[in-house]
Order: C-alpha cells, then structure tokens, then sequence
C-alpha cells in the first residue's frame, strides 16, 4: 500500500517539481553555451562574461528554489491530505496514518535528491566553466561544495560532500516531521488552530535550536579544541546526524500515534 | 442476523457541544436507511464516525464487529458531502487509483456506468460540471463491493434528472448484502428508495424504524411526517 501511496503522492507534487527540474536543466545547457563561447574566443568579451554571470545567478536562484519547494510541497500535500478536502478520500482509504507520514517523507526525499542531482550538474558546470578562475566564481563554488579551495579529489571531498548531503536530507526530514507533528496537534484545539500552529512551531524551533547548540557544545568537548577547525570539519556533522535522527524518530511516532488515536478531520 | 453497524451509547461533543448524543442502534444488511434531520442534528457527524473521519467521544461504534479503522474502511464506502476527488486527475487516473487502493472495486462497473453517462474519461476531474463530478464521484463509490455504503447528501444541489441517475444508480448497484446509508433534507425525492428512517434531533436518535411501518401508524408520507416533526 505504500507503494501505491507513494506513487499517488509523487504524481500529485510532480505537477510542481518538474517545470522547475526542467528550468533548472535548460538554465545548466545556457550556461555550457557561454562557456563554449567564453573558450573559443581568444579574449573573453564582457558580453559572455556577463552571460555567464547572469546564468550564475539565476541557477543559484533557481537551486534555491528548487530545494525549498523540495520542502515546502510535500508539507502541503500533507496538510491537503490530512486537514483539507482531499482528507475525505484521504484518511478513508484503508491505509495506517504512519505510511501518510512516510509517503510524504518518501516524496520529500526524492525531491530533495532531485534537487541535489541538479545543483551537481549545474555546480559542475560552473567548475568547469570557470576553471581558470576568469570571473572568481569557479573557486567559491568549489569551496562551499568539498569544503576546501582545491577542486581535487580526494576521501576527505567526497565524505564531505556525502555528510553535507545526508546532513541537509535529515535536517528537511527531521523539520518536515515536526511540521506534521505541530499541524496535528494544533488541529484538535477546536478555536485559534491557525495561532496555535504558529506558537507550536516559533516554540517547538527555540527548543530543537537549544537542544542542537547542547548536543554541539557536549560533542565539542570531545572533538578538537578550536571551534572553528571543528566548525569546518566532517565531525561536526556527526553529532547533527544523530540529533536529528532522534528528534524525527519521535516526531514520527507522536504524529502517527495522534493520527491513529486522537485525530477528527477539521 | 449480525448487524452491519452498531451504537452503543455513541456520543461527540465539539468542545463543549454535543453533536450527537448517546446513539444506540443496529443497521441491518439489505436495508437502505434515510438518514434525516434538520441542520445539526448530527448526520453528517455520525456519517464521518462511521468512514473513520472523526472519533466518538465516548460510546462505540462497530461495522462488521470491528472498530472503525483500516479493516472497517476496507468494507465501508463513502460519499461526502463535496468534491474530494482530486481535482488534478483525469477520470481514467482516479479509477486506477480506486483500483489501487480498494480491494473490492470494480473498475469494469464503474468504465460501464461512466460510459453510460458519456463521460470523457481523459477529462481533469475539475473540467467536469458539478452534476457531472456528483455523478463520477457516485458511480466510483457504488462501484465498490462494500458491506456499508455511507452516502452524505447525494442528492444536493443537482438537478432533478441527476437526482433521477442518482436514485436509480443506488438502487441498481448496491450489494444486497450490503447496508446504504443516505443522509438528506431531500425526503421527497428518496422516499420511493427508502426501507428505513432513522430520524435525528439536537443529536439524539428521534426515531428509527421502517418507513412502512411509519406510513401505516401516522398515516402520513416519511416526507409530510419530518415536515410536521420539524416545523419551525
């Protein structure tokens, strides 16, 4: 059944990825023109530098956008699905309320891988365009992705790469999960739901920021002394991945209890 | 007989208001129950207890012996009172997706009867006029081999030919073993379909009964009967 769900769920967010994936890749094959035009020409002219440096900016807008909705939709299909009309077909079709929650998490997640396969191909071709570091952008953008100025392979780059993405994928589950949790919980208070999903949410954040600067400060006790060298290692995302990995645990088994026991549509 | 559904002492309260209060009854296999009442009486909120919707405050509510939840939704189908399918989906699209999700759908009773009714089938469910999706929407739901069949106002707000193919449609496609349950105002128009009356107050059940037997003792229509009842 959560295979069927999943896909009913998928086909339904798809209307709003898919254009967007699409722009993205349109976006990432204009900037491989510029480059081309950039290379073949002996002197690089203003006009395909700043073709180049439009491209830049709309793919890093573009990405941003993409990875925002890769959270902001599923959180939507959920709430369509548990509070609003599509609820009716929803929650009286013979499926737990636990694979609700995991297929709209399922969702997420390939939206987010998604989004993450879009900014490689775009981020790598932004390396490779500015490879010799015509406009600057080449080696920022080779920081912010291995962590480091030099584009060269190594372990180190590649476990930094794969911790910052496991790292950004439980950070959206974990927040996904604590969204539902507050939608549910706010949604039985019969007056002011809409004030009480706020307050739960602005309250429900202080607290998992606290909780995350504790876990950071006790870690560090045990990691290098200098903050900062710790700040910008892979052992930082350690401590993180675990704190989020409980946090959605229990996330996930408040919101499927309230939905199995407690819950009335509104 | 085993009762298709039953109440005991079936109670909700919205805070600190009662929306039904202490429901005891039995709803029998091959009976076609009219649900009435006036606005609050707490049709619609027994209709949504019983698909799983909402949860009784107290008392217990039981179909086929289960308490409502994924094994009762497997046997129950329910219309609601508004447009729930997804309005982004072809009408092809939503009955594979009944197909997927429902054991006991029947894909070719429902391409049979949408095809009766000459519905384009690669038509997005919002293209549809509002008789028409009230139609697709009956025909999906009585194209399910289900135990209960919890209709929330079928007939509302189309006109008298669609009330005509709604009528006609419950009545030629519902399970003999099975028990349907329409709520309306429209007595009028389901009376003809109607073997029992359940009648509902201020949320407490006013009378139930069958609709010949309360033709007989009042002498009245069921239609003439709840205008007296309920005059205001």
């Amino acid at each position: 059944m959560l295979s069927k769900l999943f896909k009913t769920d998928l086909r339904s967010t798809a209307r709003s990825f898919v254009p967007v994936c699409f722009g993205i890749l349109v976006l990432a094959a204009a900037m491989i023109v510029c480059m081309v035009m950039i290379r073949s020409s002996e002197e690089v002219t203003s006009a395909a530098e700043a073709s180049l440096i439009v491209a830049y900016v709309i793919s890093f807008l573009a990405l941003f956008v993409f990875s925002a909705l890769a959270f902001i939709i599923p959180v939507q299909r959920f709430r369509r699905c548990v509070m609003k009309n599509d609820a009716y077909l929803m929650l009286t079709i013979p499926i737990r309320p636990s694979l609700h929650i995991a297929s709209k998490l399922l969702c997420s997640v390939v939206w987010y891988i998604a989004a993450q396969i879009c900014r490689a191909i775009v981020t790598g071709i932004m390396i490779l365009s500015d490879k010799s570091d015509l406009i600057g952008f080449g080696e920022m953008v080779t920081y912010f992705t291995f962590g480091r100025s030099s584009g060269e392979f190594d372990v180190d780059s590649v476990l930094y790469v794969l911790l910052s993405f496991f790292n950004t994928l439980m950070l959206i589950i974990m927040s996904q999960l604590f969204l539902y949790m507050v939608f549910v919980i706010a949604s039985m208070s019969s007056k002011n739901s809409g004030v009480l999903t706020v307050l739960l949410a602005i309250g429900g954040s202080v607290l998992i920021t606290w909780g995350y600067s504790l876990v950071f400060a006790m870690w560090m006790n045990f990691g290098s002394g200098d903050a900062l060298d710790y700040m910008f290692s892979q052992m930082s995302y350690i401590p993180t991945l675990i704190y989020y990995a409980v946090l959605s645990i229990v996330f996930y088994f408040v919101t499927a209890y309230i939905m199995d026991h407690k819950y009335n549509l509104p | 007989m085993e009762p298709i559904l039953t109440c005991e002492g079936l109670t909700k309260q919205y805070g600190s208001m009662p929306a039904l209060s202490n429901a005891s009854f039995n709803i029998y296999a091959g009976r076609i129950i009219g649900l009435l009442g006036p606005n609050g009486s707490g049709k619609t909120t027994f209709i949504k207890m019983a698909a799983g919707l909402l949860r009784p405050t107290s008392g217990k509510l039981t179909v086929c012996g289960n308490e409502v939840g994924v094994e009762t939704k497997k046997i129950v189908s329910y219309l609601p009172d508004r447009d729930y399918l997804p309005d982004y989906m072809k009408v092809s699209d939503i009955i594979t997706m009944f197909s997927d999700f429902y054991a006991d759908f029947d894909s070719v009773k429902a391409l049979d009867m949408l095809s009766r009714l000459g519905i384009d089938l690669t038509k997005r469910f919002q293209k549809l006029s509002k008789g028409m999706r009230e139609k697709v929407q009956l025909s999906l739901v009585m194209s399910r081999q289900a135990k209960l069949y919890l209709l929330d106002e079928p007939i509302a707000g189309v006109d008298p030919a669609a009330r005509d193919f709604i009528l006609g449609t419950i009545m030629q496609n519902y399970n003999k073993e099975a028990a349907v349950v329409i709520s309306t105002h429209l007595i009028y128009d389901i009376e003809q379909v109607l073997d029992d009356v359940l009648m509902l107050q201020n949320g407490t059940v006013r009378l139930y009964d069958s609709a010949n037997a309360l033709r007989t003792q009042t002498g009245m229509s069921v239609d003439m009967y709840f205008r007296e009842v309920y005059r205001c």
